[in-house]
């Protein structure tokens, strides 16, 4: 334990030093409070979610009222065609969007009723918000879906109209045609039998009763009916439904934004730690104090140890510090596993205290700090998924992210407590980080001059 | 008794030969001084004697253990006095001195004790807690002595540790070395202060191009220089017959130093020297330009055995 004076000297000098507290301690929080308020709206946490359309309606016809009846039901669309009384017109279409009150404008054009019950192509306006486009994108695909189930029912009762036409014909002809057979049967039946009676002497010809055909024709308007409804139904609620579900563990609740957002910026800022290690070791090397604890009974390894234990404690207490206000203070969740965030806290630590021996063993000047450990700080978080979630990015990138301890302290933590896993879920997470770890340290003590 | 032996120790980095072969011995209780210009090889001298640095060839016996294989139990017995501030200038000299007596393994009480010791022995207990970046250079050089005192080593190592500093605390450093030396502890001491080496050392040695070029105490080491030395600038070059002309015709020189247009003689006494070589230069039709009187101190056995400025 001869480097316990070491550990209790870099610490002291750590917890003395203003910058490095505010960086590894005072930043995230900041970062996990604005962000996390910002996109509370985002994660349902209370605010209304739906986002507002403006309509405006040229055509005014049943079919228009019922396509936007119709846009009205879809969820998270709130549909607006008047404000303060006044109904939209046509030429409000771009003041309503360069306003920045709505991120999309649809124009339902006149003609829109006539054109859709007799089948024909029909387009809707729609202005968009050059600077809202991603909201806008999703809004035309909610549009297009409403417009194909609105225009699939007057295809469906056009169907419907012609299908029963056409049995209707088909039976009708059927009708007349057995009709004629048995015209034509009781015809000769009563020839013969005409025939017949005036072979008997004094007979008296036959004569037939003319024939009246009851069949009135098919019962269509019923039947239009029952297969519209059908036809309606069908559309309105198909036989294949999605239904979602939220994580593996039946306990696991909806994740919040302080979820997303702690273990985000908990892994970003614990790997800010590299800085201040790089820092420690370049003040030493070039105040003489390696060379001066090194002419004492101190082994290099023992200094090695000395100079990397504090670095791994205040990661530590950095996840410590984050995940208990993210708990206590903005009521987190903290998933199913405190053991398991225990794990990868510990494995996040030792990847970052790695990386952190690892750019000391680099480093030769102040200048030099700062660049490459910011550089490789913040690529690896960028990269790794706590500044953009990693399931938005490309397919490749999110094989890129597999390189970064990033990315694997990250989703092992949404494992935990979003996904409501448990530590024998996230040991490949933990696996992972600890062999980075390894390797970012070998390479240090290779590197590593303590008397340069 | 010898405390310190070194047979013909080098150290070389690839083709650089820093030191060449250096055999020396430092008796118990001396303070050994250690002269030479800027790259002599004093601190990468006392980096090996102290175990910081290999020794490339050579042997080397500190208190009786060979360096090449007990380190661990040299360390323990030798303290260090860097020639930088090698402090924490956020802690204050309290907790600095706390970390550097942890590191030899003294602890709570002991430690406590040595603290209050050594800060009051060179004068900065009531500045204790204080961290190290507010004090002033001397007071700074006081704590970076006191860091390699508190284990109580038996030979303390001191590269150049009045540099740059305030009379006061100057003062206060030769209060120390002296109070140390009272206590029998061996101290290598290198310094470019000749005034100081002369004061504080027993034994000097003079390193130049990484040889030691002169050893002995201080008494013999000025006794080489007789009364003094006197340097001629000449208008001309003046031949090795003529110098030795003079040589043969005056007792009062001892040797003689040329270079170029000057020339240094060693003489018996500067004054009485001085009046019979002019008149004998003159004789010869040599004009001098100017006139130089060098003391018997060790700045001029530095400069007359490192031949610095003379061979400018």
């Amino acid at each position: 334990m001869k480097f316990l004076p070491i550990v209790k000297k870099d610490l002291k000098l750590i917890l003395k030093d203003k910058a490095a507290m505010i960086v590894l301690f005072l930043l995230p929080v900041m970062f996990i409070s604005v962000m996390s308020f910002a996109l509370m709206p985002v994660f349902n946490g209370g605010h209304d979610p739906t986002v507002s359309i403006a309509l405006i309606d040229l055509d005014k016809t049943e079919e228009s009222k019922g396509f936007i009846e119709r846009l009205r039901d879809v969820q998270g669309i709130t549909v607006v065609t008047e404000s303060d009384g006044t109904v939209f017109k046509e030429s409000d279409a771009e003041r309503l969007i360069l306003g920045n009150s709505y991120p999309m404008a649809v124009v339902i054009p006149q003609e829109f009723g006539k054109k859709v019950k007799g089948n024909e192509k029909v387009t809707l306006g729609g202005f968009i918000d050059p600077a809202q486009y991603n909201t806008s994108s999703i809004i035309v695909k909610a549009l297009e879906g409403v417009s194909s189930t609105y225009s699939a029912l007057f295809t469906i009762e056009n169907m419907v109209d012609n299908q029963i036409a056409e049995v209707n014909e088909a039976v009708n002809d059927r009708v007349t045609e057995m009709s004629d057979l048995y015209e034509e049967k009781i015809d000769e039946l009563t020839a013969e039998l005409d025939k017949l009676a005036q072979s008997f002497p004094g007979g008296t010809p036959v004569e037939r009763e003319p024939i009246e055909v009851g069949y009135m024709g098919l019962e269509t308007e019923s039947m239009r009916d029952t297969l519209l409804q059908q036809a309606n139904d069908s559309v309105g609620e198909p036989l294949i439904t999605v239904k979602e579900y939220l994580g593996v563990s039946e306990k696991v609740e909806k994740p919040d934004a302080f979820q997303q957002n702690v273990p985000g910026y908990t892994v970003m800022f614990v790997f800010f730690i590299v800085m201040f290690a790089g820092r420690s070791f370049l003040a030493e090397r070039k105040d003489g104090t390696f060379r001066r604890i090194l002419s004492a009974p101190i082994g290099k390894w023992n200094l090695f140890i000395g100079k990397m234990i504090p670095n791994f404690l205040i990661s530590l207490i950095q996840c410590f510090v984050m995940f208990a206000i993210g708990h206590f203070l903005f009521k987190m969740s903290l998933g199913n596993s405190i053991l398991g965030l225990i794990g990868i806290s510990l494995c996040l630590a030792w990847a970052s205290t790695a990386i952190g021996m690892l750019i000391a063993s680099l480093v030769k000047s102040e200048t030099q700090i700062v660049g490459v450990s910011m550089m490789i700080v913040l690529t690896l978080a960028a990269l790794g998924g706590t500044m953009v979630p990693l399931f938005v990015m490309p397919d490749l990138m999110q094989k890129i992210a597999l390189f970064t301890p990033h990315a694997w302290a990250l989703t092992g933590y949404q494992s935990l407590l979003v996904r409501g896993m448990g530590l024998s879920d996230v040991w490949l997470n933990m696996l992972v980080l600890f062999l980075f770890g390894m390797a970012f340290i070998t390479v240090a003590v290779w590197r590593l001059r303590f008397d340069e | 008794m010898s405390i310190i032996e070194a047979a013909n120790v080098e150290k070389r980095y690839g083709d650089l030969h820093v030191i060449k072969g250096i055999d020396v011995t430092i008796e118990e209780g001396q303070v050994f001084g250690l002269l030479g210009p800027n790259g002599a090889g004093k601190t990468t001298f006392i980096s090996m004697l102290s175990a910081q640095l290999p020794i490339t060839s050579g042997q080397v016996t500190i208190d009786g253990f060979d360096i090449h294989v007990s380190t661990k139990e040299i360390k323990r017995r030798i303290g260090v006095v860097p020639q930088d501030i090698a402090l924490y200038p956020e802690l204050n000299a309290y907790d600095n001195l706390k970390f550097f007596g942890a590191l030899y393994g003294l602890k709570r009480k002991e430690l406590k004790e040595k603290i209050d010791w050594i800060l009051t022995l060179v004068g900065l207990k009531d500045r204790a807690s204080d961290p190290v970046k507010n004090y002033s250079g001397g007071m700074k050089r006081r704590i970076n002595i006191a860091a390699a005192l508190l284990h109580d080593p038996r030979i303390i190592f001191m590269d150049e540790p009045t540099v740059g500093i305030d009379p006061q605390s100057r003062n206060k450093i030769y209060e120390l070395i002296h109070f140390l030396k009272e206590q029998k502890r061996t101290i290598i001491y290198t310094t470019h202060y000749m005034e100081e080496a002369s004061n504080l050392c027993d034994t000097i040695a003079i390193l130049d191009g990484g040889r030691i070029i002169e050893i002995g105490t201080t008494v013999d080491l000025l006794k080489k220089l007789h009364g003094g030395i006197l340097e001629f600038h000449l208008d001309q070059d003046m031949g090795s017959k003529e110098i030795r002309t003079i040589m043969d015709t005056h007792d009062c020189i001892i040797e003689c130093l040329q270079a170029k247009e000057k020339v240094g003689f060693i003489v018996t006494n500067t004054q009485e020297a001085l009046q019979t070589i002019l008149g004998s230069l003159s004789a010869k039709g040599i004009k001098v330009s100017s006139v130089n009187t060098m003391p018997p101190t060790l700045e001029t056995l530095f400069l007359h055995l490192t031949g610095k400025e003379l061979r400018e």
